[in-house]
Parts: structure tokens; sequence; C-alpha cells
């Protein structure tokens, strides 16, 4: 259903053009969910908004985006306006800021049906109400008239999925949707998306930097570094046999999961150094720098996609040499 | 219910308010009913003081003070309203769409707003009493144009906050053009402002046209003006200083008004501060 190929993002910048986000490629199939996860500053919400055309007037993506088999990539803003919200709908991190203050959530919810479906004012409401029940609002009929400030930050995320939801896309793209949120009230949300990508039979792009929600939704998972995937294949393989030094590293990094012993007294480990600004990535693998078992063949040139079984891929050039 | 509450509990809000609704009063008043005729002249009662003839007394004619002072609330209102609304619609238009589609359109604005403000706003006035001579529509061109620059810078100023927040980019991604955002996610979130905004410019715009009368280029006589019964009072300071006094007074307490009532609505109109139901 969504196919991107050699995606890249680039900003154009006083001295020369500088790469964001590059060579990704991957599909989500309807139904499926597929996680996409990497620290702050791998290029996760800036490929979001790639998918979205929504990238900031400075930058560019180029490669190539195919929804439903349509193109993306170099079509008009006119015609980008018209699948945004209808075919490819989004919900943001910030509930609390997602939301316009000074309209009802009922009207938010109900203005991209108006206007992508030419929907009555009355029709329009009625959806509302309906989707407003179906993300679990309780007493759905009288909290439409509320605004975004009277209801608790769960509240406001499921109405920012209502109006994600509103004209029933074929792709839904979640940028950390629960990381603003209590614990309790995370998995509530996600629950609520797993069933929504069942009933609706929609594709789902889930971006975290949280392990444990991609492991909990997602089918399957590609691994972001420095604006380039490193680790693509189903959650299973990868949250069972993490191939690229870096998955690794951010499992170690993670308490009571893969190769880490939960019990008491054992220290996490952590990943040294930070994620390199675009621009000061070094040449050949992104991770070489922080890289635990780096060698010289390694900074020569970006590895290539090296195969696992089970449809796995890593980008490392020493993964058979890997402990 | 909970509205009027609000309403009632908030003293500057009151007490602006009340004040912008007796000027509002005495101008829709006068349209209708004055104690006597503002332009009759009885040499007789020639600068009289308050209570010795009618009210507020006589002017150096002789026509009564109060009726003058209550047609001059009307005429100054209706100059400076028009004036404003003029303003606000181009001044919104020009920032709103400025922040909308940024780039040349914006700086054409802005400059445009920059070589506005540069120009002396009463000389302006002059000039184009000197091409269309004097009188109201004279006046609403001159202050109207200025206020047409203040509203783009604010509300451009505004707009481009708006743009920035998470709730736009919500609105994008789910289909709207510019146009569209503007008018259902800009222009509710920026109309407190810009209701603040225009009571300011209002109580300015009362001052401009007083000042504007003053140089004899606002409504010709024998139309009363507060801002031409302050110039006329000059001669007589020292006989009748009421007649400086009472139009001075006039304007003072409207402009006063009005910025209370601007403050005030400032603090209710924001969602945020209305309580839940």
């Amino acid at each position: 259903m969504l196919e991107v190929r050699n995606l890249s993002v680039g900003i154009a910048t006083p001295s020369g053009p500088l790469a964001l986000v590059e060579e990704v490629d991957f599909r989500l199939e309807a139904g499926r969910t597929l996680g996409i996860v990497g620290e702050s500053g791998s290029g996760k919400s800036m490929l979001a908004l790639a998918l979205m055309g929504l990238l900031p007037p400075a930058a560019r993506a180029s490669g190539s985006i195919r929804l439903e088999g349509d193109e993306l990539i170099g079509l008009p803003e006119a015609a980008l306006c018209r699948i945004r919200g209808k075919r490819i709908g989004m919900i943001f991190q910030e509930p609390m800021t997602a939301l316009n203050p000074a309209m009802t959530v009922g009207e938010q919810i109900a203005e991209g049906v108006q206007w992508h479906e030419n929907l009555g004012r009355r029709a329009a409401r009625a959806r509302a109400l309906d989707l407003l029940q179906r993300v679990g609002i309780p007493e759905a009929a009288r909290r439409l008239d509320d605004y975004p400030h009277q209801m608790s930050g769960g509240q406001r995320q499921r109405v920012g999925i209502a109006i994600a939801l509103a004209c029933r896309p074929r792709l839904l793209i979640a940028d950390e949707p629960t990381t603003a949120l209590d614990v309790t009230v995370q998995a509530q949300i996600l629950d609520l998306l797993r069933e929504l990508v069942a009933e609706m039979g929609m594709g789902l792009i889930l971006i975290s930097h949280d392990l444990g929600v991609i492991a909990e939704t997602a089918d399957d998972t590609l691994v972001m570094y420095a604006g380039m995937p490193v680790e693509t294949g189903s959650s299973a393989a990868i949250f069972a046999r993490p191939a690229h030094p870096y998955t690794r590293g951010l499992f170690l990094a993670m308490p009571g999961h893969a190769g880490v012993p939960a019990g008491a007294g054992q220290r996490l480990q952590t990943i040294p150094g930070s994620v390199p600004e675009p621009g000061r990535r070094p040449s050949g693998c992104r991770f070489a720098d922080r890289c635990a078992y780096v060698i010289e063949a390694c900074r020569a040139a970006v590895p290539p996609w090296e195969p696992l079984p089970g449809g796995q891929q890593a980008r490392c050039i020493r993964l058979e040499e890997l402990p | 219910m909970t509205a009027l509450r609000t309403v009632v509990r908030h003293p500057t809000l009151n007490l602006g308010g009340l004040v912008t609704l007796l000027l509002l009063g005495t101008a829709v008043v006068s349209q209708v009913w004055t104690p006597a005729s503002p332009t009759q002249i009885q040499i007789t009662q020639r600068l009289a003081p308050p209570l010795q003839a009618g009210l507020l007394g006589a002017d150096h004619f002789g026509r009564d003070l109060t009726s003058l002072l209550m047609v001059g609330a009307w005429n100054s209102l209706s100059i400076a309203f028009v004036a404003v609304l003029l303003g606000m619609a181009g001044g919104v238009l020009l920032g709103t769409l400025a922040a909308a589609w940024r780039g040349w359109a914006e700086e054409v604005v802005m400059r445009l707003a920059d070589v506005t403000f540069a120009f002396p706003a009463v000389l302006s006035a002059i000039m184009i009493a000197a091409l269309i001579g004097p009188g109201a529509t004279t006046a609403v061109i001159a202050i109207g144009v200025f206020n047409i620059p203040v509203f783009a810078r604010v509300s451009r100023a505004a707009a481009l906050q708006v743009w920035e927040r998470d709730f736009v980019l919500a609105a994008r991604s789910a289909g709207k053009g510019p146009v569209l955002i503007t008018l259902h996610h800009v222009l509710p979130n920026i109309a407190g402002l810009l209701v603040v905004q225009a009571t300011i410019q209002l109580a300015l715009a009362i001052l401009a046209e007083a000042g504007l009368s003053f140089l004899g280029v606002g409504m010709p006589p024998p139309h009363p003006s507060w801002g031409r019964m302050l110039s006329d009072a000059q001669t007589y300071l020292s006989q009748a200083p009421h007649l400086a006094i009472l139009p001075g007074l006039a304007i003072a307490l409207a402009v006063l008004g009005l910025n209370m009532l601007g403050d005030g609505l400032r603090d209710i109109i924001d969602p945020k501060l209305r309580r839940k139901r």
C-alpha cells in the first residue's frame, strides 16, 4: 500500500546542502504496523513530515513515496492538500498543543470531514460524535462541545486520533503518540491504535524512541540512526536477535530486555557519545565513532544491507564476526 | 449565565464598559434629542458658566454646551469607529495573508507598512483635506489609512506565532490550505488580541479626530466636534475655563473608558479563562 524507495531529505544551508535523512526504503501493507525507532536527531520526525509533504520550506525530499500506487514526491501543494487528512492521517506527540484552543473538539473533528467530503454541518457533527465514541471518550455527546483545555492529556490524544481518523485514511502516521502521556494512559492509547488498525485495515507508521512501545505494537521495525536506517525486519526477529551494534546498544540500555539480566544490582549499559548532528556525520558507517567493534573498513563506505535469516537486514559489515 | 457572571465579577471591564456604554448612549440619544439645539445662537447666554444656562453653560456664541458635547460625542465616535473598522479590515487582511504566504508577499506588505508609518498622519490628513476639502470623509480616510499598518503588524506578528503552533501543523496534515487555516485557526486565535487592539485604536482615533478638528481639517462648522470646541476655547481660557475643561474631560473619559474596556475584554475573551460548565 505504501512503498518508500530511496527517500532522502536534504536542506539547503549557506555552506551547501545538508542531508537530514538518507536512503530510507520500506514497504507497508494495509492492516500492518511499522515501527520506526531511533534516538532524538535520528531523522524520525523529518521522515514523517516528508511522508506528509509538510517539510519546512528549505528542505527537499528526493526518491519515491508511492501511496496506493500514486507517487507523492513532486506533487503540487494543492494535490497534496487533497491527500493529507483524506488518505493519510497524522497523530502528533503533544496532544496539548496539537489542538486549537479556540475551537471545540467537535468542530475540530468535523472540520476535516466537511472539507474533504463536502459533508454538511449536521452530518459532519454526527460523524464527529461517532468518532469520539469510537476513540473511547465517555459521554461523547456532552464532550463534543468541550474545548481542549477541559480535557485530560489522554482524552486530548484520543481527540487527536479521532481527528486523524475523521476521513478514514488508508495510512496513519503517529509521531511519538504516547511520549507525552502517563504510562497507564500510554498503554490505553496503544491498545486503541492496535484495535483501530485491525478494525479499519489501515497501515500504521508508529514513530517512537521507546523500544517498549514498538515491541508492543509494531509488526515490523525500522531502526534509524543519524538519518539512515541501520536495521530492518519483523519486530519478532529484531527483538529476539538484534543484529546491528547500534540496535544491540539500544537493547542493552533498556531494563529487562533480550540479553539484559533484569536482576537487581545489574548496571544498564550506555552507548558512549551522542548522535552526530547532520554535517558532522562520519562518511562511512554513521555509527562508526560510537561503535565498540569499529574497524578501518567501516569508515571507508556506507555499509550495504546484509541479509539475515527471516527477512531481517542490517547495515553492518562485521555482522558475522560480532560476538 | 456563566459568561454573565464573569463579566459582573470583572471591575475593570465593568467600569470601562459602563463609561463606553454611557458615551455610546449619549451619542445615540443626541441623534434624537438634545436639551437645546446645538446650532442655536443665543448671544445673551454668551460664555455662561455651568448651571446658569443649561446644565453645562454656553459657549462664545451662546450655544448650549450640553447639546454641543452630546452631538460631538456622536461625531467623534462615528468617525473613529468607521476609521478603525476600515483600518482593521485592511490591516488584518494584509497581516494574516503576509503570515500565511511569507516570502515576497510578506516583504511587500511590511515595507508598505513601514512607509505609511514613516509618514506623519497629520500631514497627510492636511494633504487629503487640501485635495477633497475638510470633512468627515477626510478624517475617516486619514485616520483609517494610519490604522492599516498598525493592524497589519499586530495581526502578522500574532498570526506568525499561531502558524508555529502544532495545531496548525495538524490542520495542514488534515489537508487544509493557507486560506482555510487563516480563517479557521489563525483568526479565532488572534481575535481577542485584535479586539483589544481595536478598542485601544478606537481611543487613539478619538484623540486623532479631536486633533484634526482642532487643526480645522475635521468636520466643518456648524457640526459640533470636541476637538474644535477645545480649539475655540483657547481664546476664552481665562474668562470661561469650562469651555476647555469640559470637552477635554469628554475626550479623556472616552479614551480611558475604551482602554479599560479593551483590557477587560482581553481577560474574558481568552478561552483558557472561561469557566468549566
